[in-house]
Order: structure tokens, then C-alpha cells, then sequence
């Protein structure tokens, strides 16, 4: 196939080609509604909460969707609900006492999470808080590491 | 027009555009696990319903909504069908901040990530209440260790994405991204802890979303389907997409904050091509992962996460403060 490069740039046709495509990935949004990157925040939370909406009424649908379309048995029988435990009759209680170990790395949990959420005001202005900053996290996350020290030395980490 | 200037219409109707278009990528996404399972094991996967199985996720969407729904002897039937709608609600709403392109964004939240981790968070509360609620014991089990490793999991999940908020000194996500477009992507610039962040970040994203090697949870070999026993139907399918929508938006979410997001090498292809060929790229390599590596012990995770994870991600965090503070331009 003969190729003239006076009329057609090639970068062009990429260019042709690539929009087409654009237009198939559904990105009409970006040049109908461009503004989108100058929000408010209470904008940005109207809209979260909005798609948040859309997730719920979706989720919901599906289910009131079945609710409809399944396939019920004509006749009911206790075999069916009794919870599946492969095939053996459900012996005990099914609610049971937990290992502690779980206990421990619940408390874990609550001690690094809430570490985070100081943190992460932190995080936002590191170049601005400057040395003083990094002096006030460092000995704060240097108490943290010698409880995760002594966590260590208590075997409390392992998980027998 | 009036839609631009009412944050909540335009929550919904990009609601309603982003939501469908994730929904649907993931059932597809679905089919592609399936057909690259299958060409791992040396098999072909679904072949039956349209080429090559393409028409499979609509089939398996059809016998799901016909299922019978059994609600088991003894359970909790609030908890027990709430859990479904709370999963999928909280999976799906991630993708309200995801900066999809420059422009494409349903919420651009000056705290996005905040959003993003805050909702990955609370994802233990429906699965909580989906394993205790059944009645079963290997949902108890099940959602006691899925409890486990999804709080131990996001302790590095929030600290490495803090390593990127302390980069880049901004919480929203396409701030994130313009940071990135003007320094260069944090996976390479500054060279070694970006790219170790991202790992660490990338092993936390799997065991947040129970994937091999971290699914313990519902390890089948011994816990049937963990959470998800007793669960029929279209409430089994609803954890089913929202485990596959939760690694999809996880993986968007990697790509933004690491991989520089809408942003490439070269510019003549869009923004948007650019933020879905990363996002698939990283789906793709956690059915990668999944396929390849076997199942870790439950002590096994623990030691990972609380030994070497956590303490790795609050190395990295004064690193990049110290960088910020003292290096960067």
C-alpha cells in the first residue's frame, strides 16, 4: 500500500484513531463536564455521598432483582436450612470461645491505627513543620517502637 | 450547566456511568481470570456460552438470580442479609475519588485517600457480620480470620500510603497524580523507597483483598468457602463482586498514588488509556500471583505483617519524611 507522507501525518491518524477510541471508553464526560477539578469540598462530599447513593441503590437492586426471579421449592424441608457442615450433623455450639491471640492483634490493630490518624496531619505538612516536626513524630514513633520491642521480647507477635 | 455546580447530581450521574463501567469491567475481568487460570494449568477455560466463553459472566449472572435463597437455621436474618449490600456498598463507593483522568472523576475529595483506606477499613464490619450471622462454623472461623488478617494487613496499607502522602504533602488523589506528573512517579523518583513502598503496598493490597497467598480466610481445602458458606444466590454473587471490584479499585488506587495515574510517557494517547492500562496491568498481576504461589499458614501471615511489614512501612515513613524535610528541591 502506497504511503504518502505529504498528506497524511502519521501522528495525526494515531491522534484520529486514539479519540475514536476515546469516545468508545465512555470519556465524553471529560469534555462535557471539565469543571470537575475545581470543587468545593463540600462539592467533593456532595458528590461522594451521591455515588455512595448510586453504590446502595445498586447493591439493593440486585437483591430485590432475585428476590423476584428465583426459583422457590415447593416443599420446605429442615435438611435444607441446617447449616452446612459437609455433610455431618452440626454437633455443639456454633458461637464458640476464641483463641486469645485474636485479642492481641485486635489490640494491635487499635494501637497502630490510631497511630495512623495522628500521623496522617502530620503527613500533609511534613515540609512545613520542618525539623521540628520530624524531632516531635520521631520521639513519638520511637515510644511506639519499644512497645513494638517489647511485643517482640513478650512472644506476643508469634502467633502459636 | 446546572449538573457541574451540584456536587450531589453529579455524584450520581457519574455515579451511574462510573459504577456500570466498573461492574461491567469486572465481570469481564472475571472471565479473563478464568481463561488465564486455565492457560496456566493447560486447560481452556469457559468455551461454551459465545466465543471462547465470552458470554460466561452474563450466564453465571443469570443462574445467580435465579438461585434459591436459603436463609439458614439458626442465623441472625438482619445480619445475615445486610452483610451482602454493606460489602458491596463499601467496595463499590472506593471508586467515588479514583481519578479515572484529569477530568473523569466522580469526587475529587481533598482527602481522597483517606476515603479510599476509611472504606477498606470498615470492610471488616460486613464480613464480621456475614461470619457470625451464618450460624456455620467455618463462617465463624472464616470471618474471624478474615477480621485478623484485613486489620493486621491495614496497618502497612495506611503506612505506606502515608509514605506517598508525605511525598507529594496532599491527600487527594489526582493532587497525588499532578505531583508525580511534575516530579516523576514516585515508584522511581526518589529511587528505592518508592519502589519499595509500592511492594509493601501491593502485598497489603492482596491480603486486604484475601487473595493468594494470603486468602487463609477462605482457604477451601479447609473452611468450604469461609464467610461465604451458607450464602446463596445473587447475596454469594454480591461478595463475589465485591472481592473483584475491592481488587480492582485497590489496583486503581496503587496506580494513582505509585505508578503516576493518568499520567505516561508519552502524551498523544489519553489520560484515561493511560490510568486503565496500569489499573488492568496490576488486576491481571494479582491473578498472576494468585495462580502461581501457594497459601500461607495463618502464623505465617501474622509474622509477615507484624514482624516485617509494619515495621519496614514506619522505616520508609521517616525515610521519606527526612527526604522531604531535608533533601527535596
Amino acid at each position: 500500500m502506497a504511503y504518502d507522507r505529504k498528506h497524511t501525518d502519521k501522528s495525526q491518524d494515531l491522534r484520529k484513531i486514539t479519540a475514536g477510541l476515546t469516545l468508545l471508553g465512555g470519556s465524553w464526560a471529560s469534555t462535557a463536564w471539565a469543571q470537575t477539578a475545581q470543587d468545593t469540598p463540600a462539592q467533593a462530599w456532595l458528590a461522594a455521598l451521591g455515588f455512595s447513593l448510586v453504590s446502595l441503590v445498586i447493591a439493593g437492586t440486585l437483591l430485590v432483582a432475585a428476590r423476584f426471579l428465583r426459583v422457590r421449592a415447593r416443599q420446605d424441608s429442615p435438611l435444607k436450612t441446617r447449616p452446612y457442615e459437609c455433610g455431618e450433623e452440626p454437633l455443639g455450639e456454633t458461637r464458640i470461645q476464641f483463641h486469645p491471640r485474636y485479642y492481641v492483634v485486635a489490640l494491635f490493630f487499635v494501637l497502630f491505627d490510631v497511630e495512623a490518624a495522628f500521623l496522617f496531619p502530620w503527613a500533609v505538612v511534613v515540609k512545613r513543620m520542618g525539623g521540628a516536626g520530624l524531632v516531635m513524630v520521631g520521639s513519638f514513633l520511637g515510644i511506639l517502637l519499644l512497645g513494638w520491642l517489647y511485643a517482640l521480647r513478650k512472644e506476643a507477635l508469634r502467633w502459636q | 450547566m446546572d449538573l457541574i455546580q451540584h456536587g450531589f447530581l453529579r455524584g450520581i450521574a457519574y455515579g451511574l456511568l462510573i459504577i456500570t463501567v466498573v461492574m461491567t469491567a469486572t465481570a469481564w475481568g472475571m472471565w479473563l481470570e478464568r481463561k488465564i487460570a486455565a492457560q496456566m494449568q493447560n486447560r481452556m477455560g469457559p468455551m461454551f456460552v459465545g466465543f471462547h466463553g465470552l458470554l460466561q459472566p452474563v450466564a453465571d449472572m443469570l443462574k445467580l438470580l435465579q438461585k434459591e435463597d436459603i436463609l439458614p437455621a439458626g442465623a441472625d436474618d438482619w445480619l445475615f442479609n445486610l452483610a451482602p449490600i454493606l460489602t458491596a456498598l463499601f467496595a463499590i463507593a472506593t471508586a467515588a475519588v479514583v481519578p479515572w483522568s484529569a477530568q473523569i472523576v466522580a469526587s475529587d475529595l481533598d482527602v481522597g485517600l483517606l476515603w479510599v483506606l476509611a472504606l477498606g477499613g470498615i470492610m471488616v464490619v460486613p464480613v464480621w457480620m456475614a461470619g457470625w450471622a451464618s450460624n456455620n462454623k467455618f463462617a465463624l472461623i472464616g470471618g474471624m480470620r478474615a477480621v485478623a488478617q484485613s486489620v493486621s494487613y491495614g496497618v502497612p496499607l495506611v503506612l505506606t500510603s502515608m509514605v506517598a502522602v508525605v511525598f507529594t504533602g496532599t491527600m487527594s488523589l489526582s493532587g497525588i497524580v499532578q505531583f508525580q506528573m511534575a516530579h516523576g512517579w514516585l515508584i522511581y523518583w526518589p529511587p528505592g523507597p518508592g519502589i519499595i513502598a509500592f511492594l509493601l503496598f501491593y502485598m497489603a493490597l492482596l491480603a486486604e483483598s484475601n487473595r493468594i497467598p494470603f486468602d487463609i480466610p477462605e482457604a477451601e481445602s479447609e473452611l468450604v468457602a469461609g464467610i461465604s458458606t451458607e450464602y446463596t444466590g445473587m447475596k454469594f454473587g454480591m461478595f463475589y463482586v465485591a472481592e473483584y471490584v475491592h481488587t480492582m479499585v485497590g489496583s486503581a488506587i496503587a496506580a494513582l498514588i505509585f505508578l503516576g495515574g493518568w499520567d505516561g510517557p508519552f502524551h498523544w494517547l489519553p489520560g484515561l488509556h493511560w490510568m486503565v492500562a496500569k489499573t488492568v496491568i496490576l488486576f491481571v498481576s494479582v491473578y498472576w500471583v494468585r495462580w502461581t504461589l501457594l497459601r500461607f499458614r495463618s502464623d505465617q501471615l501474622m509474622r509477615l505483617c507484624w514482624l516485617y511489614l509494619v515495621p519496614m512501612s514506619l522505616a520508609l515513613l521517616v525515610f521519606a519524611a527526612v527526604w522531604v524535610t531535608y533533601f527535596a528541591a
